[in-house]
């Protein structure tokens, strides 16, 4: 089924007539062919780790109860895979994984500088990214790209640049969903006008440089490049000017909804999530619940009734208040189940979205905060090859493996991804 | 040798947040001395006689073994890596090696133990090399590195540009804080494409607010005054009824109108109950909403010709002003005229409170049920027969106001109410204030009013200011308003060239049949977004010789404006710099006490206070409920203005410096009064109060503020506190523990690798972290003396003899017991250590970019200008002002 807004490489080509280098044109070939369903990745990361006494499974296997923090997965067993045993090479601090779950890069510079690198989500947007009105939705609790090791995003571009997440659902929802409206000759004519604004920015900080010492041409470097992205993404909206935004009725989703709602707030974020893939608006999401440490959701706990001790505080007491922690990862939990329910709910074909979507669902942080021993969960994918109704205890590997087997699984052909050289076989039907 | 500020972020970065939470700590790469010993003058140069002596023997003697000349374990050969780590490229592979020796995974435990004072040496070497090599690699050599507007300053920039009072931060993202903990360091903030998204649009929004056109908005009035007549009933019942009276008017010419509703009046009670709508059949008859507004009370008592609303009723919320027709932006102002009437047998001014006034705003949209939040909370000082108007005024876009989804709402509600407590019932069962405790006052309220939104011309001034009162739609106009424009938006020389690219626009979008005002906007949009706006240009007129130089009139009075008003330079620096009269020093010196007595100045002042003293972490501290109960919402709030206004206050009043260490008054209201067990404080208001018990208060030190943020919400650890006073008092940050220290606290039992008690022992037996704890811990004691939450206190009931253990000794003998020991030890023996640390802060704030070994000579001079002007606070702004580094790009 060919979809009205799929982009073809011809439509594609005949737009683009500028001087923007699109390193990823080739990477349309790999894309899924037109009478397959599109293969879509979600990336959900919870923060603060987990209390690992009842967060993982006690058997391995496939013949396994899940653990108190999972009960509420129970439905979903068949179509999820938890796994024990993958590991960052990040040295320090757990908190500081956040930044790293999606990159797996290096975190140090030969020089001991912050370093991060491509992240598995923004590869994928790169590859499939042109064939949809959006490459790919980022979204935190935390707005904005945060600070080095305590990032507000877990999506970061070849250079390691870390990119702004949103967490307004109001706004998320608008931009996907909401047609600026206008005929389209106004639209061209609106296009026109951005254009020539850029342009002449462009042109300003050109000039500008000149007259600037080095450091100072890094800096106004930075900014050409963002507008050049901006510019980018200018000629990507012409390429959708004559398809309209899928309609989508927004009145069922609580849109207002901030932290202070967790669990209206976040299942409103999946839920549009959900949307923009069921409606082919993106085929990738990376959405961080939180920032770590000390982040928009530290009070979930005091909202709920959970406890007077925020979530990072209870992440920090261990054992003694390992009840409360299992609350608070039932409540992650729940919100991951919330998801899968819906991607369920939508059939495509002889299949359901979930059967066509990764979803992996962990931490960067475990019990220890360190960054060893991750909590994952990899769901769905049924109609892509992969096997699940296990728990998967696998001996010291890096996660970078588990994104490698994301990256073949939907179609993107590479044989490694940061330190991922091996994919995960236990996944894979055989 | 001495710590600057600039040390690697990545590591200090984390380390600022993670303090706080940290227990173990291990050695100090830099000694931890300034403010000891007064810092010595050396430049970080590779010191090998250090590695010949002490290094190399130890990596021949416990490493070569497996990673020398032989064996490479791990294909690491230490003797061959390059030790100078800024020049060479083996930083990172030092770093393992500092990790392996401090987890004691190195050398294995087959091998020797080192003896605890070689690895002690060992480790403070790497730790001192890899910051040195971060600052030498850091380094921006002392130049400011072409700053961007942060978001607050981009903010403030077109509210001052553009002439409304708007909050443009939008959706920017936050900004990226540098490692002595400012969002405005040059080098460090940033730009995304997600920044360019959001200055497209926040620059369309500004100019659409700020160029309104077309027909004057409809503008809102709705007034209530109030009668209350008895009358006697035709069959001879006496009675009496309270009349209502509203005017509506609109903007569209006609006369307010005057509706009447009349209520009963239960002549026993005096009590009013009920809700009363008010239509207007003339808009009804219109096709528009009939009731557009109404009033809600309930157990209301009367007075002649006001309600009153007693703290003895039951409900004491009235007056639910309920409007369907009203303004969904723009400004709004709500006026208020009340007066206070005190409890009967309490009429004695020392015998009563005044009266209390909280006024909530919100919004109904279709489906939600909506809520209130208070806009204001206020004391009603007026006395009954003298009654005042009080003016809330706000616009309904800024964020402070609580409509969400305004644009959507059927109707607004604007709520009044007496919050004062409910007083007890005596013994006759009558509600009454006990004698001696405090008696709040009714709250009579005779006029309310609501307009909106307030226009004082049309079109406004500010549409005015940029397009000028011409009429015609020509080029020849357009090209001159945005030259107009693009002077002022750049601040620089005007230069005919600047504006060409602009005006090309708006040619471009005339061709594109867009009308006259629309490609102005297009035109001003795109100057808002260029460079020359957004970012502190200062250009090398030469790039091949990048030599410092002095900037220009214009470049300063930018550099000013941002410094003192978080802005851009207004028309009286423009027209200074453009003669070159701001270069004059006394010109330049009488500009900054301008500034500074400028309302602006607030903005930079408290923001300067908020990042030097960490005031946000105010954000992330749970108060514990259970150990602190019933603590008013309003304290943490409250706790933070006293700080702001404090510091504030010393500036405007140009105080001493030492008043920051030890003054005998600070800025309270009741609230934080009670806190502190302060008497005689009344009311909201935040007023000068001098310290009734100066050994317990006194200077910043004292605030409740920076004493919650330092401790957990729920107790108190001497090295949180410790921590934070060296790294913000003293600008002395201890230095980061290494990567591979857990960060754990030290009541978690959360390692399955080591219980509590071990991770204690392993802690004191290492010298390596006594080394370090030796030098943070002593500060921190002397802070015992509060609680988690800034209280005094003189027993510990969970330590284990119960007393606070408030002594400090230094690890040269010094001992300091207690504040009152500590503020006079600051005072009297670290008081050039302190202004130093103060001067240098503030002049990293001022220069948008972290100080370096090379601006030390600069420092040293400044202390001594401040001391020689007598060490006032302005005297240290005026100092940075005229400083070298202030003036040199």
């Amino acid at each position: 089924m060919t979809k009205s807004w799929h982009l073809n490489r011809r439509t594609f080509l005949r737009g683009t007539g500028v001087a923007i280098a699109l390193p990823w044109l080739e990477a349309m070939s790999w894309a899924a062919p037109a009478d397959k369903q599109p293969r879509r990745t979600v990336f959900l990361y919870f923060p603060n780790g987990c209390y690992t006494p009842t967060w993982y499974p006690e058997q391995t296997g496939q013949n396994y109860n899940l653990s108190p923090a999972l009960q509420s997965l129970q439905r979903h067993k068949a179509d999820m895979t938890v796994m024990r045993g993958l590991n960052l090479n990040i040295r320090g601090s757990g908190h500081n994984c956040g930044d790293y779950w999606l990159s797996c890069a290096n975190h140090l510079t030969s020089a001991n500088q912050y370093a991060n690198g491509l992240s598995v989500d923004q590869l994928i947007a790169q590859s499939f990214g042109n064939q949809t009105r959006f490459p790919s939705l980022v979204m935190c609790n935390d707005a904005g790209v945060g600070e080095q090791y305590r990032a507000h995003t877990q999506s970061y571009d070849e250079k390691g640049r870390a990119i702004p997440s949103q967490s307004n659902p109001q706004q998320i929802f608008a931009r996907l969903f909401t047609d600026e409206g206008g005929t389209r000759q106004q639209k061209k004519r609106a296009f026109a006008v951005q254009h020539s604004i850029l342009d002449v920015v462009a042109d300003s900080a050109s000039s500008l440089k000149r007259n600037l010492g080095a450091r100072d041409q890094q800096k106004l470097d930075e900014y050409l490049t963002s507008v050049r992205e901006i510019e980018w993404r200018v000629q990507q909206s012409e390429q959708w000017i004559d398809i309209p935004k899928p309609q989508v009725d927004g009145s069922g989703l609580q849109l207002q909804a901030t932290v202070e709602e967790p669990i209206a707030y976040v299942d409103t974020m999946l839920d549009i999530i959900f949307l923009a893939l069921k409606t082919d608006t993106s085929r990738v999401a990376a959405y961080m619940l939180s920032r770590e440490q000390y982040g928009s959701m530290q009070n979930l706990t005091s909202r709920l009734g959970i406890s007077d001790h925020g979530h990072h505080d209870i992440s920090h007491k261990g054992h003694s208040m390992g009840k409360e922690w299992t609350l608070v990862d039932q409540f992650f939990s729940q919100r991951f189940g919330h998801f899968l329910d819906r991607l369920k709910s939508y059939r495509e074909a002889d299949s359901t979205l979930l059967d066509n979507t990764l979803v992996a669902y962990g931490g960067g942080n475990s019990t220890r905060h360190n960054c060893s021993d991750l909590p994952t969960i990899l769901a769905g994918g049924g109609a892509l090859g992969l096997q699940h109704g296990q728990h998967l205890h696998l001996k010291n590997r890096p996660l970078a493996d588990l994104w490698l087997t994301a990256l073949q699984t939907i179609g993107i052909e590479t044989e490694q991804f940061a330190a991922g050289r091996r994919p995960i076989d236990e996944l894979r039907k055989a | 040798m001495r710590v600057f500020t600039d040390c690697n972020p990545s590591r200090r970065g984390r380390y600022l947040q993670r303090v706080l939470l940290l227990l173990p700590l291990f050695v100090a790469p830099c000694t931890l001395s300034h403010a000891q010993q007064p810092p010595s003058d050396d430049v970080p140069a590779w010191d090998r006689l250090q590695f010949d002596a002490h290094v190399r023997p130890f990596l021949v003697k416990h490493c070569s073994g497996c990673h020398g000349e032989k064996t490479q374990k791990a294909e690491l050969n230490l003797l061959a890596l390059n030790p100078d780590m800024a020049a060479g490229d083996d930083a990172a592979l030092w770093n393992e090696v500092l990790d392996q020796l401090v987890a004691r995974r190195m050398p294995p435990k087959e091998k020797p133990r080192p003896e605890a004072e070689a690895l002690t040496s060992m480790i403070r070497w790497l730790t001192s090399e890899l910051e040195r090599a971060a600052r030498v690699r850091r380094s921006t050599d002392g130049r400011v590195v072409v700053r961007r507007m942060n978001r607050k300053q981009y903010s403030y920039a077109l509210q001052d540009l553009l002439g409304v009072e708007l909050d443009f931060t939008g959706d920017l993202p936050p900004e990226a804080v540098s490692a002595d903990g400012f969002d405005n360091n040059g080098a460090q903030i940033s730009v995304s494409s997600l920044h360019i998204e959001n200055y497209l649009a926040l620059a369309r929004k500004a100019l659409d607010k700020a160029l309104v056109n077309g027909e004057k908005p409809d503008m809102s009035h709705y007034r209530f005054t109030f009668d209350h007549t008895p009358f006697v009933e035709p069959d001879g019942d006496r009675k009496s009824k309270l009349k209502a009276t509203f005017f509506e008017s609109t903007t569209d010419g006609r006369q307010p109108i005057p509706l009447e509703a009349v209520m009963a009046v239960d002549e026993k009670t005096q009590q009013i109950s009920g809700f009363v709508s008010y239509k207007n059949k003339e808009r009804q008859s219109s096709g528009r909403d009939g009731a557009f507004a109404h009033l809600d009370h309930r157990e209301l008592t009367v007075a002649e010709d006001a309600i009153v609303l007693s703290p003895n009723s039951n409900d004491r919320k009235f007056a639910v002003l309920q409007l369907q027709e009203f303004p969904r932006q723009g400004k709004y102002r709500i006026r208020i005229k009340a007066a206070s009437l005190p409890p009967v047998g309490r009429e004695k001014p020392s015998d009563h409170r005044p009266a209390r006034l909280r006024i909530k705003l919100g919004a109904r949209t279709k489906g939600s049920s909506g809520a209130e939040v208070p806009i204001a909370d206020i004391d009603v000082d007026a006395p009954v027969g003298k009654p005042r108007d009080f003016v809330f005024e706000n616009y309904f876009e800024n964020k402070n106001v609580p409509l969400r989804n305004i644009l959507y709402a059927k109707h607004i509600r604007v709520v009044l109410e007496n919050p004062a407590p409910k007083p007890p019932k005596n013994k006759h069962g009558k509600r009454e204030f006990p004698p001696g405790e405090p008696a709040y006052s009714s709250l009579l309220v005779y006029e309310l009013e609501f307009e909106g939104p307030m226009i004082e011309s049309w079109p406004p001034a500010h549409y005015t200011a940029i397009m000028g009162t011409a009429t015609d739609e020509t080029d020849e106009r357009a090209q001159e308003i945005i030259r107009r424009f693009v002077t002022r938006a750049f601040r620089k020389p005007s230069n005919p060239q600047d504006a060409e690219r602009f005006i090309a626009v708006y040619m471009q979008s005339r061709q594109l049949k867009y009308s006259f005002e629309e490609s102005i906007k297009h035109a001003l949009t795109a100057a808002l977004c260029a460079p020359e706006f957004l970012f502190l240009v200062e250009p090398d007129a030469e790039v091949k010789n990048q030599k410092p130089r002095r900037v220009n009139a214009f470049e300063l009075a930018s550099r000013l404006a941002m410094f003192l008003w978080c802005s851009i330079p207004d028309d009286e620096l423009l027209a200074l710099a453009r003669t070159d009269k701001l270069l004059d020093p006394k010109v330049l010196t009488a500009q900054v006490d301008r500034m500074l007595d400028d309302p602006k100045s607030k903005r930079s002042l408290r923001d300067f206070v908020d990042q030097w003293l960490e005031l946000s972490k105010l954000d992330n501290i749970n108060i514990n409920n259970r150990l602190f109960p019933d603590r008013p919402p309003t304290l943490k709030a409250d706790m933070l203005e006293e700080t702001r206004r404090f510091y504030e206050q010393l500036v405007l009043v140009d105080a001493p410096c030492p008043d920051l260490i030890a003054s005998d008054y600070s800025f309270l209201n009741e609230t934080l009064a009670d806190h502190y067990g302060v008497s005689g404080v009344l009311g909201r208001e935040f007023r000068r109060v001098h310290w009734p018990q100066p050994r317990q208060r006194g200077g910043l030190l004292g605030h409740a503020s920076v004493m919650t943020l330092s401790a957990d919400g729920t107790r108190t650890l001497p090295i949180l506190r410790g921590a934070w006073f060296l790294r913000t008092v003293m600008n002395d940050p201890p230095p980061p523990p290494p990567d591979v220290v857990p960060e754990l606290d030290n009541r978690t039992q959360d390692s399955d690798e080591l219980t509590l008690k071990e991770k204690l022992a392993r802690h004191r037996n290492d010298a390596a972290c006594l080394d370090c704890h030796r030098k943070i811990d002593p500060w921190g004691f002397p802070f015992e003396q509060y609680d988690a939450i800034g209280r005094w206190r003189t027993a510990m009931p969970n330590s284990k003899d119960g007393k606070v253990d408030y002594t400090a000794i230094f690890s040269d003998g010094t001992k300091i017991a207690g504040m009152a020991e500590l503020r006079q030890h600051l005072l009297l023996k670290k008081h050039d250590a302190f202004l130093r640390a103060y001067i240098e802060k503030l002049l990293a704030y001022a220069l948008g970019r972290s100080l370096e070994y090379t601006d030390r000579a600069e420092v040293d001079e400044l202390v001594q200008t401040v001391k020689q002007n007598g060490a006032t606070m302005r005297g240290v702004y005026r100092a940075i002002v005229l400083s070298d580094a202030f003036r040199t790009k």
